[in-house]
């Protein structure tokens, strides 16, 4: 189901969203991804991801005031929601449970 | 400077775009724009593109997704919409009256016309077979130019039959023959009797209220009658087996009766003769001649070219030999003078409008004629719709504040232009009902000005009834979007806080529709004199002999022997200049009879020429002019034989012989027959101008098919009274026929009358839109400028200024759609021409008449609201302010 699940992008998209508070707008977006995450992905991508997460209900978004950067034009800031917040927890919880079960001999790794 | 991203890329966004997410995107866009400019500007640029590009995806497309659209038409705001343009119909008449009185006239004539085309489309489809049946026709080369025969000799249908298996069926018909039927004393003249073969019934597929369809023609003197026929004769009494008398083959026995020929078709007999009752079976079976209408009926999956391309060996089988006996001429010499011969087929359903051959059974329509009235139509169509369009928009100005609020208010573009189209339709519905009522009333002048049978059940059959609704769906669409598109394109803000007009001045798509109109306008002016020159030169052509005054007693051949103890009477009367038992000088090239012939020196080029018959007084009579040589005489007891000719001056010349050498020389008819000629006439036409004068041979003979009379008296009815009851004497079953031959004579161009006529009422009625466009536009350019002219009036202009400065915008627009017209219909009405024989030379004062009349018309029209807008008292134009 919608909602339930989110990729890897999405994930990701979602923390910087999270990292940027309260400025996050597609173009911000874009640039952490890449500082942060070493991940350059075109704008339209970025809307596509945006606009899919708050369909999911894990972002939401306002208008902001107009910027003379963009020729008077008003940026879209997202933040996330509650359910957004519960995403994150949620594979980040899962990621470290999963990674602490791994055998400890299956990640020693020596000179053979 | 600040540096902007490519124009196009920027709007095609805005473009694609949708509308709630347009500023976020655009807005990142812009950012990322800047950002990179301050290094490089064409890299921003090029990614600017890019990012537009990679936009373009369907999540930010523009659609009309429910959310945004939904209830855009809903029946409330139908209502509305139909209630705001009712009143503004009302608010305006004589506007909206104009309008709907030019489209309703577009409308009348487009259906009239187009009910001619659908007419003229719809010939010989009522066989079952139709698109089986092809007519034998035969094409050679003849005096530099082709001979086309729509008929062929006796025995070709036949042969081809048993030659080629692809032949179901064979038919053959005669012409239609002109002669007296006779029962129980009443005597009548029937003028459309065919001799024919007994399948063409079922070929055909005309059925039959009484007899049997397969063998009603088999016996010979059989005769199968139309119902009217049967009743002319018969009245309620059944007519099988009765006996009708006819004039050259005997009795004939009734054995069968059909309702009638369909309207549609080719031929329309009143009776069918069986063919063995003629000369048919009896004579030689031969294949060189013509005169009998064959048709073939081939099976469903012949190819008609794949087989007309056969018949070349059928003309070297049966053709050349006969030639060859014939003419006594060598076998060489005969495949030399046939080797341009061909027989052709052609499909009977195209018989009526791509058949122009010189012996068609009925006059037959004209493709081409299908083209110009469909052609026509369209146009005038179009120019009621460019009116329409024309009116609306520069009644725009009265709109804009009504189109201001209804955006204010939340309307959406496509909302606008529905509102506008629906007004249109009402307009168009209006216009319609009205053109309705105008073909009802014009179409018994309309099926004469035609010789059609267009029944006013036609237009409300349920189909056509349809097809003229959607027709003025159609129309209203047509007329309304661009008015509606323009309309609702009106800039909110601008168009609520200006005072006066609103929108983008378009003056350029309305002068060009101005232009339009008159250039049609113009041009069927042009057209209309030009036929009308070539109608009056054609009548009033030296014809070459004089017509007046000459009583034609047209079926006095029947008095056969005694036709010349008739005209012996008639000359000892003091009231007849001459008289003469002859050919009758007048009609169409096929209702005379011809031959081929040669001038012995050149057997092998033979030419064909029309056979006239005269006694001694023909020449005087007529007042025909001698060439050289004599005319035939009494003093010359030889010139009785019929072996002495005289012949026209086109004969001399085709034959290959000048005045020198004419007198005595040999023609050969064929080996038997052989002429000498004793003089030559003068050229006189005995056909319409439109056709060249044909090569003529006149032979002797006492009696003829008329009797020609030259009258000089003041009393003519006591003369033909007299003359009535000297025929009566002679005890004949057949009564006594006459005319004119100057009345006949005039009769000749009802084709050419008619097309100047249709000419006529088309300019007409593109003169008269065109006008109420005009009218309607002056209007509207006068109201605007009411303060412009109340102030150069307080300035002190005068009025001869004000109107020409009115005036000149659209007279410069007339100039050039007469500049436009002159080439364009000198091209098209040259090519018409060529159909003429003899025609007039298109002179240049005519296309500067048409100009001139164009001119005054516009004139008249744009000065008359000028003038109004011109005298009006200043003060009043001003104090409103």
């Amino acid at each position: 189901m919608k909602g339930s699940h989110i990729g890897e992008l999405e994930e990701l998209v979602l923390l910087m969203v999270g990292i940027l508070y309260p400025e996050a707008y597609g173009v911000a977006v874009m640039d952490e991804l890449e500082k942060q995450a070493g991940r350059s992905a075109n704008i339209s991508a970025i809307h596509a991801v945006l606009t899919r997460l708050e369909e999911k209900g894990l972002l939401k978004s306002k208008m902001s005031s107009p910027t003379e950067e963009r020729g008077g034009r008003r940026k879209r800031i997202f933040v996330l929601t509650a359910a957004g917040k519960r995403s994150l927890e949620e594979t980040n919880e899962l990621r470290n449970q999963l990674f602490n079960r791994i055998p400890p001999l299956a990640l020693q790794f020596r000179l053979v | 400077m600040k540096e902007h991203p490519p124009k196009w890329a920027d709007r095609f966004l805005k473009w694609y775009c949708h509308p709630e997410l347009l500023e976020e995107i655009q807005g990142d866009a812009y950012e990322l724009f800047y950002r990179i400019a301050k290094q490089n500007k064409l890299k921003a640029k090029l990614y600017f593109i890019w990012n537009v590009l990679r936009f373009f995806r369907l999540k930010n497309i523009r659609r009309r997704s429910k959310n945004y659209y939904s209830n855009i038409i809903t029946i409330s705001m139908l209502k509305n919409y139909f209630k705001t343009g009712w009143r503004n119909l009302m608010h305006k008449k004589a506007f909206s009256l104009i309008n709907i009185f030019g489209l309703a006239i577009g409308l009348t004539s487009f259906l009239l016309i187009a009910s001619f085309v659908y007419d003229e489309l719809s010939y010989d489809k009522y066989a079952a077979q139709y698109k089986n049946i092809y007519r034998v026709g035969l094409r050679f080369q003849q005096n530099g130019g082709v001979d086309d025969y729509p008929h062929v000799d006796v025995a070709v249908a036949a042969g081809m039959k048993s030659t080629f298996p692809e032949i179901i069926e064979s038919a053959r018909m005669t012409g239609l023959l002109t002669d007296y039927i006779k029962y129980e004393g009443t005597s009548i003249k029937e003028e459309a009797l065919v001799l024919a073969d007994s399948n063409i019934l079922k070929m055909f597929s005309i059925p039959l209220l009484e007899g049997n369809v397969d063998n009603a023609l088999t016996e010979p003197n059989s005769i199968v009658i139309s119902k009217a026929f049967a009743r002319k004769y018969f009245g309620d009494k059944s007519p099988m087996g009765e006996m009708l008398t006819f004039n050259r083959n005997g009795l004939l026995k009734v054995t069968g009766i059909f309702d009638k020929i369909p309207e549609h078709s080719h031929f329309h007999s009143n009776a069918f003769i069986s063919l063995t009752t003629g000369p048919s079976t009896t004579r030689r079976q031969t294949w060189s001649n013509v005169g009998y209408y064959s048709y073939l009926l081939l099976n469903e999956h012949a190819d008609a070219a794949r087989l007309e391309a056969k018949f070349p060996s059928l003309v070297e089988k049966y053709v050349v030999p006969e030639v060859q006996e014939d003419m006594g001429i060598s076998f060489a010499e005969a495949q030399k003078s046939v080797n341009s011969w061909k027989f052709y087929l052609m499909p009977i359903s195209q018989i009526h409008l791509y058949s122009h051959t010189k012996y068609e059974m009925e006059p037959n329509g004209d493709i081409n004629n299908v083209y110009i009235f469909g052609g026509l139509a369209i146009f005038i169509l179009l120019l009621a719709c460019v009116n329409f369009m024309n009116l609306s928009t520069a009644s725009s100005a009265k709109r804009s504040k009504e189109i201001g609020m209804r955006k204010v208010l939340g309307s959406y573009q496509n909302q606008l232009v529905v509102q506008f189209l629906v007004e249109s339709m009402i307009l168009a519905m209006i216009a319609l009902t009205f053109a309705l009522l105008f073909v009802f009333a014009l179409l018994p002048i309309f099926n004469q000005l035609t010789g059609k049978h267009i029944d006013l059940t036609f237009f409300l059959s349920p189909q056509i009834f349809t097809i003229i609704l959607a027709l003025g769906v159609i129309v209203g669409i047509m007329a309304g979007i661009y008015p509606a598109v323009f309309l609702s394109s009106f800039p909110t803000l601008r168009v609520l806080k200006s005072s006066s007009t609103g929108g983008p001045r378009r003056g350029g798509l309305r002068s060009t529709l101005v232009v339009f109109q008159f250039t049609i306008s113009t041009a069927l002016i042009i057209a209309t004199i030009i036929a009308y020159q070539q109608l009056h030169f054609m009548q009033n052509i030296k014809i070459g002999y004089d017509k007046e005054q000459i009583l034609v007693i047209e079926n006095a051949g029947a008095l056969q022997k005694n036709q010349i103890v008739f005209k012996e009477k008639l000359k000892q009367d003091h009231r007849v200049v001459n008289t003469s038992n002859a050919t009758i000088p007048i009609g169409n090239p096929s209702s005379f009879g011809g031959t081929e012939i040669a001038a012995k020196e050149s057997i092998a080029s033979n030419i064909h020429t029309h056979i006239f018959t005269m006694d001694y007084d023909y020449i005087p009579t007529l007042g025909l002019e001698i060439l050289v040589g004599r005319n035939f005489s009494t003093e010359f007891p030889s010139d009785s034989l019929g072996t002495n000719v005289v012949i026209n001056e086109t004969a001399m010349r085709d034959l290959g012989w000048n005045k020198d050498n004419v007198i005595g020389s040999t023609i050969v008819r064929s080996a038997q027959v052989q002429y000498q000629v004793i003089g030559v006439v003068k050229d006189f036409h005995y056909t319409s101008a439109k056709d060249k004068i044909a090569p003529l041979v006149i032979v002797y003979r006492g009696f003829s098919q008329a009797t020609l009379v030259k009258v000089k008296t003041a009393e003519l009815t006591s003369f033909i009274r007299d003359l009535s009851q000297q025929w009566k004497a002679f005890n004949v079953d057949v009564p006594f026929n006459y005319y004119f031959l100057d009345e006949r004579f005039n009769s000749l161009y009802k084709a050419e009358q008619t097309t100047e006529q249709i000419f006529m009422v088309f300019m007409v009625i593109a003169v008269l839109i065109a006008s109420l466009g005009l009218y309607g536009l002056s209007t509207y350019s006068a109201e605007q400028r009411t303060k412009e002219i109340g102030i150069r009036k307080v300035l002190g202009s005068s009025v001869k200024q004000i109107v020409f400065l009115q005036s000149k915008e659209f007279l410069i627009l007339v100039l050039i759609a007469i500049v436009v017209a002159a080439p364009l219909s000198w091209y098209t009405m040259n090519q018409w021409l060529q159909n003429f024989g003899y025609r007039i030379e298109i002179n240049i004062w005519v296309i500067l008449l048409a100009g001139v009349a164009a001119l005054v018309i516009a004139l008249l029209t744009v000065s008359f609201q000028a003038l109004k807008a011109a005298v009006n008292n200043p003060v009043k134009s001003l104090r409103g302010e």
